[in-house]
């Protein structure tokens, strides 16, 4: 290998080893709002410094970090602007990150932290999904961080998947219901419902509300491990068999195609692993989250191959896998 | 959505978590998985079983490892080191391996805090550990430091012009990574390590594994006194660990040692006046924030050295770029 192979070499595994800072850069940045300070234009350092209650200095040094990673523009000396990928940190856009942005400083990083204890025991860190259902708080930050990640996918979803065969659709785990508002506006001969826990209730329907498709959209309050309600042609869940190990993926699943019955369509929006891994970095997401996962519910990321052997085990048969511009696929399965 | 809209959307979803890197860097290292790549256990169950964990878990480390290109996924369950997994082998030429540890471990703790360090300004107490009072903990940052320094100490070796210059001093040279490149590059050069008594046993082993055995270590303290009779001073990675005031001190007692005619060499990454998105830089502006939390320490531009030079009685010779990312900042006396 030559002198700059290898010096190029070097530096891509000196950025990879210390890549964590760039995950506290946007996090922290969120957490003191500067991407909503900077919204309306240019401003000094010393003025975000005063509006943040951070000294001059200090501040100015992470609005030079955020330049580094083009999250923000240094027009001058003293003046910082946004830039298009620091836009998508304002809290108040459409599929704002900045809810994704906090929870990589807070309950992903305390997480990841424990990597190798989660790889030696294969046990989540964080004390899994139990804890998060027992703390509405923390639930309330994951669920609106989902809602805002949703946005973009549930759009391509809408866009690449035909809901126009179907009268009702339960969004199973919905949360917030952000898929299920995405769909329904984009077919207006659907109505449908959110089947999660019922203490999401007021903020689901406060959400429905707000996208508009109230008047067409239900909150149903119960758990997918205990029953899930019949009456609906088409069940979705986004996210939610990636959050269970196959014991619990099954019991949902089998508990969904009771409820849906013979022949009833029943989409899985997941990410898909490839079945041999390789280093397309639009596969990073996929082989993330299945850490993510490992550490936080004790879920996983699967392959098609073991959809496949889980749709079978449960009473269900995959059918095909719909691709779209987001990391998310259909997972299009049928009631056996 | 559109395509561009989703690939900002999917390069900002990649910044907020890259943090996983950090660490599936740093776990694969702690749990030696390079190691036994190397030595050819290729299924995740003997490496499981090497290193102490079960399959299930490692298999999905390694599937992680490979998304990242550090391992290569050859069948169902058989995966191979690639080049860039090969630099975090324990040992081998620029391992990076302690480097990695470091950051997945005290480094990942440290930066945890960076809203805490920015509001207040302070550094995160307990975090400088090249200078921490307890040895051990001194002795493993030195080593992380050192390998992150080799290829760029042979760079400066190679590139700067070392004619004219007899004898040289590593002002806190920690293991001598430095001066065992330059004694090696240049046959007819002296040199020691001026560096805290306890680091004088792995200086010394340095030295000899690099074939530098004539390099000497002088113990002491650059805030009190530096040694006489070295007509090049070297001061590498040592002023951004400081602010201004101490760094003033270290420059008068190099200033002080300096022979009529001698130089200091202060070599370190420099920050251009205005922030801009070269990936080449991201290193300066990291550090910056990594000296912000852990020492209270600095990365400085131009304009800044040349100011800190002329409030220690030292004036800016000259600056020369290699092919790392640390330049030599050559200052003489004023």
């Amino acid at each position: 290998m030559n002198d700059e192979a290898t010096r190029t070499l070097r530096n891509e595994m000196l950025e990879m080893i210390s890549a964590c800072w760039s995950t506290q850069i946007a996090g922290v940045a969120c957490r003191f709002r500067i991407p909503d300070l900077l919204a309306a234009g240019p401003r000094s350092s010393a003025d975000i410094a005063a509006a943040i209650g951070a000294p001059a200095d200090a501040a100015h040094r992470l609005l030079r970090a955020m330049c580094a990673l083009d999250l923000a523009r240094q027009c001058d000396a003293d003046h910082f602007e946004l830039t298009e990928r620091g836009s998508l940190l304002r809290s108040d856009v459409p599929g704002t990150l900045s809810g994704l942005a906090q929870s990589w400083i807070g309950r992903q990083w305390t997480s990841w932290a424990l990597l190798e204890q989660g790889i030696r025991t294969g046990k989540p860190t964080v004390g899994g999904f139990e804890t998060v259902a027992a703390d509405p708080e923390a639930a309330v930050v994951i669920n609106q961080a989902q809602a805002d990640r949703s946005r973009l996918p549930a759009a391509e979803i809408a866009r690449t998947y035909d809901f126009s065969r179907f009268t009702r659709l339960l969004d199973v785990g919905g949360g917030y219901g952000t898929v299920l508002s995405t769909v329904l506006r984009a077919y207006p001969q659907l109505k449908g419902a959110v089947l999660d826990l019922a203490y999401h209730e007021d903020r689901a329907r406060a959400a429905l509300a707000a996208e508009g498709v109230a008047d067409r959209a239900d909150f149903i309050g119960g758990s997918f491990f205990e029953s899930v309600p019949s009456g609906f042609d088409c069940y979705l869940m986004k996210s939610i068999i990636h959050d269970w190990a196959d014991a619990e993926s099954q019991v949902i699943l089998r508990n969904t195609a009771a409820a849906a019955g013979k022949g009833t369509i029943v989409l899985i929006v997941d990410q898909v692993l490839p079945e041999i891994a390789d280093a397309d970095p639009a596969n990073h997401s996929a082989f993330r989250t299945d850490i993510t996962m490992l550490l936080g519910t004790g879920g996983r990321e699967r392959t098609e191959a073991e959809f496949a052997a889980l749709f079978k085990s449960s009473g269900l048969t995959l059918q095909r896998i719909i691709p779209n511009n987001s990391e998310f696929r259909v997972i299009e399965a049928t009631v056996d | 959505m559109d395509d561009t809209q989703l690939a900002v959307r999917n390069q900002v979803i990649e910044l907020i978590s890259a943090c996983w890197q950090t660490q599936v860097a740093g776990v694969g290292v702690e749990l030696g998985i390079f190691d036994l790549l190397d030595a050819g256990k290729t299924d995740s169950a003997s490496i499981a079983a090497a290193c102490g964990a079960a399959q299930g878990p490692v298999r999905r480390l390694l599937r992680a490892l490979c998304s990242l290109g550090l391992a290569e996924q050859k069948g169902t369950d058989s995966f191979a080191l690639t080049p860039q997994g090969a630099l975090l082998r324990q040992e081998g030429e620029g391992s990076l391996a302690a480097l990695a540890r470091t950051w997945a471990g005290s480094r990942f703790t440290a930066w945890s805090k960076l809203g805490e360090s920015v509001r207040t300004g302070e550094r995160i107490p307990g975090h400088f550990l090249s200078a921490s009072p307890d040895p051990a903990l001194g002795i493993a940052a030195s080593k992380a430091q050192a390998d992150r320094t080799r290829l760029a100490a042979a760079e400066i070796a190679r590139s700067y012009d070392f004619s004219g210059v007899d004898r040289v001093l590593d002002v806190g040279g920690g293991h001598g990574t430095v001066l065992a490149a330059i004694l090696k590059a240049h046959a007819n050069l002296e040199g020691a390590v001026f560096e805290l008594p306890h680091h004088e046993p792995q200086a010394r082993a340095m030295l000899d594994a690099e074939g530098a055995s004539r390099g000497g270590f002088i113990g002491g303290s650059f805030f009190e006194k530096v040694a006489d009779g070295y007509d090049c001073l070297i001061l590498k990675s040592i002023l951004h660990d400081w602010p201004d005031e101490e760094c003033r001190t270290i420059l008068r007692a190099c200033a002080a040692a300096m022979p009529p005619g001698g130089r200091l060499l202060v070599v370190e990454q420099i920050l251009p006046e205005i922030a801009d998105t070269d990936p080449e830089l991201h290193s300066a502006w990291r550090t910056d924030l990594t000296m912000l939390l852990s020492t209270g320490g600095l990365e400085r531009t131009e304009a800044e050295f040349v100011a800190l030079f002329a409030d220690s009685g030292l004036v800016l010779h000259e600056i020369s770029a290699n092919r790392s990312e640390f330049f030599v900042i050559e200052a003489r006396l004023a």
